[in-house]
């Protein structure tokens, strides 16, 4: 397994498609501070409404989000990287070699969590800090606030974990670039519109109950949202926990049983 | 040594068997040419062997169930194209969890690819057959009791297919064993100690190098008129040839082409047409599975 993990992680040292996402990602980092900085500039903020929503702190959170900017990068880079390794054929030459299928999959998932959370990680911290260094924290940085940012961000991270396995699932299922990319841009964007239809309801709907409300925390987007915004309780918190994990393992469960069952070129 | 047997091995899709019952026995030493038509199952059955897809029925069994490497190239080589011919050894290398660089550039001169050490030339820049004798020289690295090669001369010019053929009785003769499937039935005959013939999925016949020879010795062939054919079959009685007649026509062995022109012209025998001819392992094939695109 850690033969395997080797020789993928060089395959992501090598590949190009992978540094292209860096500098997609760089692009990103540039263009979205340029809007922040004139969105700042344009709107009277003397009473922090702006920044109570678009502080450097809540774009860091925000980064996280799979249907946005970085993240797709993510999906389509994580679809190309892993599909090539069937249109090229070479992973094949991991069966060949002896290896487990179960182990061929899970070294591709960490190679691709390694990409996935560098990359969104890389992005959002430099987002902070550029961010911060310019425009403000936006509330007092201290201890209890690192402390916040740090279990909001670990939280988050398990939605690019179980966004990652889903794309890594739908790559190592459909073997192609054009079917993985396609779909797993379908879920992704399929999920956050779902998501955002099912969290009016409480609103729109008269005397929804409230435990549904709370439930609602286990669909991704509307768990990153309130981790976004900092606007979590206890229970939205075990729910966003016990949801996302649930989710993580049935994903990869099924991506390595339907991996197990298909027939390689 | 037995280093592959199936027995009745399997492969379905949908209603029709591409693999169908395939009872096959490869021992050590051998270079067993697997001959069969376009989607005959050739391709398919190797990578049953190799376990690149699941079988429906049956069973295969690689060295007696014991632990040793095998390689494989299934159609197109595996190839991280991206790479160098080095970096896709050291791919290869990281694993098998050995990189050995001087292995490396051993492989890369054996497959006379050595002017490639050193360069940074991808290999989506190579040509087929640099292709495929990279793909061969991967393989090689683990140090394989047993190569697996699909259609390994597709695409390759003549200086590649003397190459190619080179590298596979030398590799046979430093203990590899070979299963190489082929439509190029002539270059394989050059290579090949024994033959396994597959037709829609049915393994219809093996045999060894010896008895293909055998059958495909080369043979004088006379066409005569009705009247001269009697006169012409007491000759070759009386002369102890070997001999067998088809309707007007005269089919002789082990004899030339000249002595039997000066044995029939002696007794004034009128032919009609007479030429040499070699049954190659093409009409063998032909015949076996009756005719073309039976």
């Amino acid at each position: 397994m850690r033969k395997l993990l080797r020789v993928d992680l060089f395959r992501l040292r090598k590949d190009k498609t992978p540094l292209l996402g860096f500098i997609v990602a760089a692009v990103l980092v540039l263009m979205s501070l340029g809007m922040f900085a004139l969105l700042y500039s344009l709107t009277n903020d003397s009473e922090g409404g702006f920044m109570a929503i678009y502080s450097p702190k809540n774009m860091f959170i925000q980064s996280f989000q799979m249907g946005n900017n970085v993240g797709l990068v993510v999906v389509i880079i994580v679809a190309i990287f892993t599909s090539r390794d069937f249109t090229q054929n070479t992973l094949r030459l991991k069966v060949i070699n002896g290896y487990a299928r179960f182990k061929v999959y899970l070294s591709m998932l960490f190679t691709n969590l390694i990409y996935g959370i560098g990359l969104i990680l890389g992005y959002g911290l430099v987002m902070l800090l550029i961010g911060s260094l310019i425009f403000g924290y936006g509330s007092p940085f201290n201890l209890s606030e690192f402390l916040k940012l740090l279990a909001t961000s670990s939280m988050a991270l398990l939605y690019v974990i179980l966004f990652v396995s889903i794309v890594t699932a739908i790559s190592m299922k459909f073997h192609t670039i054009g079917a993985s990319i396609g779909l797993s841009v379908a879920v992704v964007i399929g999920e956050t519109i779902f998501s955002m239809i099912i969290s009016s309801f409480p609103t729109a709907i008269k005397g929804f109950p409230e435990w549904l409300t709370k439930g609602l925390s286990a669909l991704p987007s509307i768990g990153m949202t309130s981790l976004s915004t900092f606007t979590y309780d206890r229970i939205g918190v075990m729910v966003i926990i016990i949801s996302s994990v649930l989710l993580i393992i049935l994903v990869n469960v099924l991506g390595i049983r339907s991996f197990n069952k298909s027939d390689l070129k | 040594m037995k280093i592959l047997e199936t027995k009745n091995l399997s492969k379905r899709y949908g209603l029709n068997y591409a693999v169908d019952k395939v009872s096959m026995t490869i021992h050590e030493g051998d270079i067993y040419g697997f001959i069969g038509e376009n989607g005959a199952g050739k391709t398919t059955f190797i990578r049953l062997v190799s376990g690149l897809i699941e079988k429906d029925n049956g069973s295969s069994l690689l060295f007696e169930g014991q632990n040793h490497h095998i390689g494989a190239v299934v159609e197109t080589p595996s190839l991280y194209l991206y790479l160098s011919a080095m970096d896709n050894l050291m791919a290869q290398g990281m694993m098998l969890g050995k990189v050995d660089v001087e292995r490396h550039k051993e492989l890369l001169k054996l497959v006379k690819l050595d002017y490639l050490i050193g360069s940074k030339k991808k290999a989506k820049d190579f040509s087929l057959g640099m292709r495929q004798r990279l793909g061969i020289a991967m393989a090689l690295l683990s140090n394989p009791k047993f190569l697996l090669l699909d259609e390994p001369m597709n695409g390759l010019d003549p200086e590649g297919v003397v190459l190619m053929r080179n590298l596979i009785k030398r590799l046979n003769e430093e203990g590899i064993t070979f299963l190489i499937s082929s439509h190029m039935l002539s270059e394989l005959s050059k290579v090949a100690s024994r033959y396994g013939f597959i037709h829609k999925g049915k393994l219809i016949k093996e045999i060894t190098f010896e008895e293909l020879e055998h059958l495909n010795k080369p043979y004088i062939s006379i066409r005569l008129e009705t009247e001269e054919l009697r006169k012409a079959e007491n000759l070759l009685k009386a002369s102890n040839f070997n001999y067998k007649i088809d309707n007007l026509t005269l089919t002789i062995y082990d004899q030339t082409v000249t002595d039997i022109v000066l044995l029939l012209a002696k007794e004034n025998i009128i032919v009609k047409t007479i030429h040499q001819e070699t049954s190659a392992i093409e009409n063998y094939y032909l015949n076996l599975i009756g005719g073309l695109y039976a």
